[in-house]
């Protein structure tokens, strides 16, 4: 076999050189950061928070109609739309002949849902959204089963679900 | 043709002769004369009479007569019926009741040659419900002629036993139609049904059946008196014989008047109907009744009123209700009347019907009361075409085809409701 | 149906494949034999044609104007085309007709995912809607007539219902008033259905203008998957199919499944909603061992380790057994008490329907409520074993060596006729009842075993027409339910440490019930689903 005949020159065989390279690198990160901090790309959260676009797709809300009904239909798409299948719908009779159909429970495991917003799109009526709020820790496993009732008022911020144990 | 002489006419010759509705004087004048001599004969021959007589259906459909009776079966062992479709409801049309309220007993003459024809025992006249004052004057002239021996048991000491029975309709355009006619009769809803199977085979209650039209039974006395090659010298080769035509709309004499086939059409609103009121100028004229496509004024004036000359204009010589209409009535709203009718009167059995109908009338009340829309004009025209043909009786064909005739020769006067709208 | 004398065949050819059909068969029938789909509402197969709803047109022969296939009777080298350019026109534009006054009710209808408007827009039509919402003629909503929900304005007129209640049960209760567009469906006095045959309406209809109401608003279609199976509720045996939801194991409806022979398309009311036994508040969930009036909560060990005991003394046990049980339960029950030594076996079943001459109500229902008790006599006959009624079992009461009775496949809420039985038994008798449901006139029994209902088995069984039919499981046994396997194997060893062997209806079929009562070899999986007739009992 033949041995190459190429050998790396002095500068790059001298190890230190490409050390001092590197660290360089990080100094200038590091003065960058000291001198300039406006220019860091970390947001100081929970302080700052960062501006999401309206597209933004958080806990879901359930739309309500102008008479404060919810707008639900019950016609259970966006439970078949939904690939982690976490949206369970018990269906009733509505007392009003006209609207006939809305649901009697309306529960989404957040634990289980992946925010894809096919529910969003599978709703014929406009009565699912996602909403923007994403802040959703919890403590006990059953918080995070969100009812008809949570779903109706998440729009509302103030609402913290949050129990200490 | 010029217009026939009143001595030369088949059906309203003696027409004016007072109390002709009554037996006596309907003998006097002629009658019953044809159906005596009918008993003499033999049924085939008096099929052939009428078959060389060239005769068709006057109800509308224009079908041979004589061939329809050939169609019925003799050995099933089933009653033979004989109806006589006195339904008349085609909107422009009003010919039969001249004979039903003047001169009735042709009609149970000609009915009485007609079962003879078929070897029918039992007949039944299906008059249309709002004919009220016809009913009663055609139940006094069944009477009168049970009383004579013309009807019931053993009539002319023939051995032939013949009952008729009049009924009344109770207001329903689609029981003129043969098959809802035996609907309503047999105490259904008058329903068309589907043929086949059809009803020479198995019509009312399942038996073999003839339906025809007042005018057409009420011709046969004369074909028989005379003999069918007669007839045939009438009119031209194949539409042969005389009809009663009714002239209405804007004309100064409306009325009905018994023509031969082949008289242009311009004898009739001329001559006869004294032409246009007050000197107005033809838009359109109707030449068949409501359900037939209109003729534009270029084509009245060469028109003959034949089946053939009207089928070359795309129309139809239909029952013979001629409407004339002036050039200041707007089509639309003739169309809109027009749809109006056939959506309230379809009985709703099959879809195409049912739901078109409806459809081309909230689309004409759209256009005429200017609430149209761009694609208004293409949805009549794609929505008639889809209910043509695809039903079980007519009345979608019949309300299809004036609007597709009027949309196709009149398409200015319907662009401009529509551009009315989108100017504004 | 073959006869003597061969009925010469005519060829049609339809969408290019050639086909043979007697010559009554209409174009239609002749697609459906060339296994060709014509889209149609009004054709049913167990229903005079009415041809109304103008789907099913198709070109024949060239001619200029289409025919509808269902009422276009067959001639010698037909040639139609059902999905040439002028055919699909046609259907599109009837799609279309039916399809612009009817309301956009899709999310609360139930009848979506199996309704046909949806079906065919979806293969045929696919256009956009030319009519504005506020112009559609509107009826009468949602109205209860019964069991059934009738919805006027999504009923597309084809009349199927209304030649339903004329032809099947001779009712006539349901109309269809006014003309043209007005046409409306409703019941002829506006009061219910009454009638035993209603749950069919709601399987013809092709929308959601007849719901059942004890389906409704339950589930989606499309989350149901479907068992075919039979049904137990008399000795018809008519063919079913049980939708279950897969995630939940839960069953939600039962439906009739086509069979000329047995059922046609129906099903009566009572088997096709009486299974709410199966979950309701009756139903039997564990083993009771009932002493001193109080009810306590056991275990099958405990019944077995009883009930093996109890037979070390044979002769003073009678073994019931209701003829609602299969013909494997049976066959293996009886076997195996035999070997253990019992020698009294008591049919339970209703005696005063069995010597009936003419048991039927004229339409479907047989008046005796078990499916099987033709099977019991062939089963028996088979073992050479000979069983006794009500009046030999108070015989041998009589007799008074009786210290146990042990009733087997006691099913449903309705058992009234097993309650004669219980009471010929004196107090000393000690009364074990294998049951799906705990009912007051079981209060005698010393022993409450719960049993798998006919939703949770598999087996054969023999309707009284004698058909070989066979039921399959549906859904996992509920609680702590068991079949008549599981018992015979858990009371042969006294004990219930060793799991029951899964599928032994199959091994008991194939080896001991196929050969005697078929006259051949018959594999479980391959066995015909619309059943066997057998031949007269001997």
């Amino acid at each position: 076999m033949k041995r190459s005949k190429y050998r790396l020159p002095l500068s790059q065989r001298i190890y230190l050189i490409a050390i001092l390279k590197g660290m360089g690198i990080t100094a200038r990160h590091f003065f960058t950061n000291l001198l300039r901090p406006g220019r860091m790309p970390n947001v100081g959260y929970p302080e700052k928070r960062r501006n999401y676009s309206p597209r933004f797709r958080g806990l879901q809300i359930l739309t309500v109609k102008p008479n404060g009904e919810i707008r639900c239909t019950a016609c259970m798409l966006c439970a078949t739309a939904c690939p982690a299948d976490c949206i369970h719908i018990t269906a009733a009779e509505h007392p009003n002949p006209e609207v006939e159909k809305f649901p009697k429970e309306f529960n989404i495991d957040m634990l289980r849902c992946v925010f894809c917003g096919m529910c969003e799109e599978a709703c014929p009526v406009d009565a699912i959204r996602m909403g923007t709020r994403y802040e959703l820790a919890n403590f006990e496993r059953n918080q995070f089963i969100y009812t008809k009732d949570d779903l109706m008022r998440a729009g509302n911020y103030t609402q913290s679900r949050v129990t200490r144990p | 043709m010029p217009a026939l002489a009143k001595e030369k006419q088949i059906l309203l010759r003696h027409i004016d002769t007072p109390n002709l509705s009554q037996i006596s004087v309907y003998e006097e004048v002629g009658g019953y004369q044809a159906a005596k001599k009918a008993y003499g004969m033999e049924p085939a021959n008096i099929i052939e009479d009428v078959k060389a007589s060239g005769l068709r259906g006057r109800g509308g459909a224009g079908f041979p007569t004589g061939m329809k009776w050939g169609f019925v079966p003799q050995n099933t062992g089933k009653p033979i019926y004989l109806l006589c479709n006195a339904d008349e409801s085609e909107p422009g049309c009003f010919k039969d009741r001249v004979i039903i309220e003047k001169n009735p007993h042709a009609i149970i003459e000609g009915i009485l040659i007609a079962a003879r024809a078929i070897n029918s025992h039992k007949s039944y006249i299906y008059i249309r419900g709002e004919y009220a004052k016809g009913a009663r004057i055609l139940q006094m002239a069944i009477d009168e002629a049970y009383q004579r021996g013309f009807l019931g048991k053993n009539i002319l000491g023939t051995g032939f036993d013949l009952d008729l029975v009049l009924h009344r309709g109770a207001g329903a355009y689609i029981c003129g139609e043969e098959t809802g006619l035996i609907s309503s009769l047999e105490g259904k809803k008058g329903q068309p049904k589907l043929k086949p199977p059809f009803p020479a085979v198995s019509g009312y209650l399942g038996c073999p059946t003839v339906v025809n039209n007042v005018e057409t039974l009420s011709t046969l006395p004369w074909i028989l008196a005379h003999g069918g090659k007669t007839y045939a010298t009438y009119g031209t080769e194949k539409s042969a014989g005389t009809r009663l035509f009714c002239l209405s709309g804007w004309v100064n004499k409306p009325g009905v008047y018994e023509l031969e086939l082949g008289t242009p059409l311009r004898v009739l609103i001329d001559e006869l109907g004294g032409g246009l009121k007050d000197g107005a100028t033809l838009k359109a004229v109707i030449p068949g009744g409501s359900s037939t496509p209109p003729l534009t004024p270029a084509e009245v004036a060469e028109a003959t009123l034949d089946f053939e000359c009207m089928a070359k204009y795309g129309s139809f010589l239909g029952a013979g209700g001629v409407i004339v209409i002036p050039e200041h009535v707007s089509l639309l709203k003739i169309l809109e009347t027009i749809s109006e009718f056939y959506w309230d009167e379809s009985c709703g059995q099959c879809t195409p019907c049912r739901e078109g109908t409806g459809w081309l009338f909230r689309i004409l009340k759209h256009l005429h009361e200017g609430r149209g829309t761009s694609t208004d004009i293409e949805d009549l025209k794609k929505t008639a075409g889809n209910m043509m043909g695809t039903t079980i009786c007519a009345l979608a064909d019949a309300a299809a085809m004036p609007v597709l005739g009027f949309l196709k020769k009149f398409p200015d006067e319907f662009y401009a409701a529509l551009r009315e709208r989108e100017g504004q | 149906m073959s006869t003597d004398v061969a009925v010469k065949k005519v060829s049609v050819t339809i969408d290019d494949k050639k086909v043979e059909v007697t010559p009554d068969k209409t174009v239609f029938q002749a697609a459906v034999e060339a296994g060709i789909f014509v889209p149609h509402y009004c054709y049913h197969p167990d229903l005079s044609i009415a041809g109304v709803c103008r789907m099913c047109l198709v070109e024949v022969d060239n001619a200029p104007k289409l025919q509808i296939s269902c009422n276009t009777p067959v001639r010698d080298g037909m040639v139609v085309r059902t999905s040439s350019d002028k055919a699909r026109q046609a259907q599109k534009g009837s799609l279309e007709l039916h399809l612009i006054n009817h309301p956009v009710d899709c999310p609360i209808c139930d009848k979506a995912g199996e309704c046909k408007l949806q079906d065919f827009y979806r293969e045929f039509g696919l256009y956009k809607s030319r009519v504005e919402l506020e112009d559609k003629v509107h009826k009468p909503k949602a109205k209860d007539i019964g069991t059934i929900v009738l919805d006027a304005e999504r009923c597309i007129l084809c009349t199927r219902c209304t030649r339903f209640t004329h032809e099947v049960t001779h009712t006539d209760e349901l109309v269809i008033v006014n003309r043209g567009n007005r046409s409306e469906l409703k019941t002829y006095d506006d009061g219910p259905l009454r009638n035993d045959y209603t749950g069919n309406l709601a399987d013809i209809c092709p929308v959601g203008a007849l719901t059942a109401r004890d389906f409704r608003f339950q589930q989606r279609v499309w989350f149901l998957e479907k068992k075919n199976s039979v049904c137990t509720m008399c000795a018809r045996g008519c063919n079913t199919t049980v939708s279950v939801n897969p995630k939940t194991k839960k069953l939600y409806r039962v439906e009739p499944r086509r069979n000329p022979e047995v059922n046609k398309s129906w099903i009566c009311d009572t088997g096709r909603w009486r299974y709410h036994y199966v979950y309701g508040e009756s139903r039997l969930r564990t083993p009771e061992k009932i002493s001193d009036g109080r009810v306590l909560e056991s275990t099958w060990h405990q019944a077995f380790g009883e009930m093996k005991r109890a037979l070390e003394d044979p002769s003073g046990i009678v073994i019931g057994l209701s003829t609602q049980l299969t013909n494997e339960e049976i066959l293996e029950l009886v076997l195996s008490f035999k070997e253990s030594g019992v020698k009294h076996f008591v049919r339970i079943v209703d005696e005063q329907v069995i010597e009936e001459r003419s048991p039927w109500d004229g339409v479907l229902k047989h008046r005796d409520h078990t499916p099987n008790a033709e099977g019991f006599a062939r089963m028996f006959s088979m073992m050479n074993t000979k069983f006794l009624d009500c009046a030999g079992l108070a015989a041998l009461v009589g007799e008074g060596n009786l210290r146990h009775a042990w009733f087997f496949g006691l099913e449903g809420e309705d058992v009234s006729w097993a309650s004669r039985f219980v009471e010929a038994l004196p107090e000393g008798v000690s009364l074990t009842l294998h049951a799906t449901s705990r009912l007051p006139i079981w209060e005698r029994a010393q022993w409450l075993l719960p049993a798998a209902s006919a939703f949770e088995k598999s087996g054969t069984m023999v309707n009284a027409l004698g058909r070989l039919q066979r039921l399959q499981a549906a859904i996992p046994r509920v609680s702590l339910a068991r079949d008549g396997h599981a018992v015979a194997f858990g009371v042969q060893r006294g004990a219930d440490r060793d799991a029951a062997p899964e599928a032994r209806h199959v091994d008991l079929f194939e080896k001991l019930i196929a050969a005697p009562l078929l006259g051949r070899e018959q594999v479980w999986k391959k066995l015909d689903p619309m059943g066997v007739a057998l031949k007269e009992r001997s």
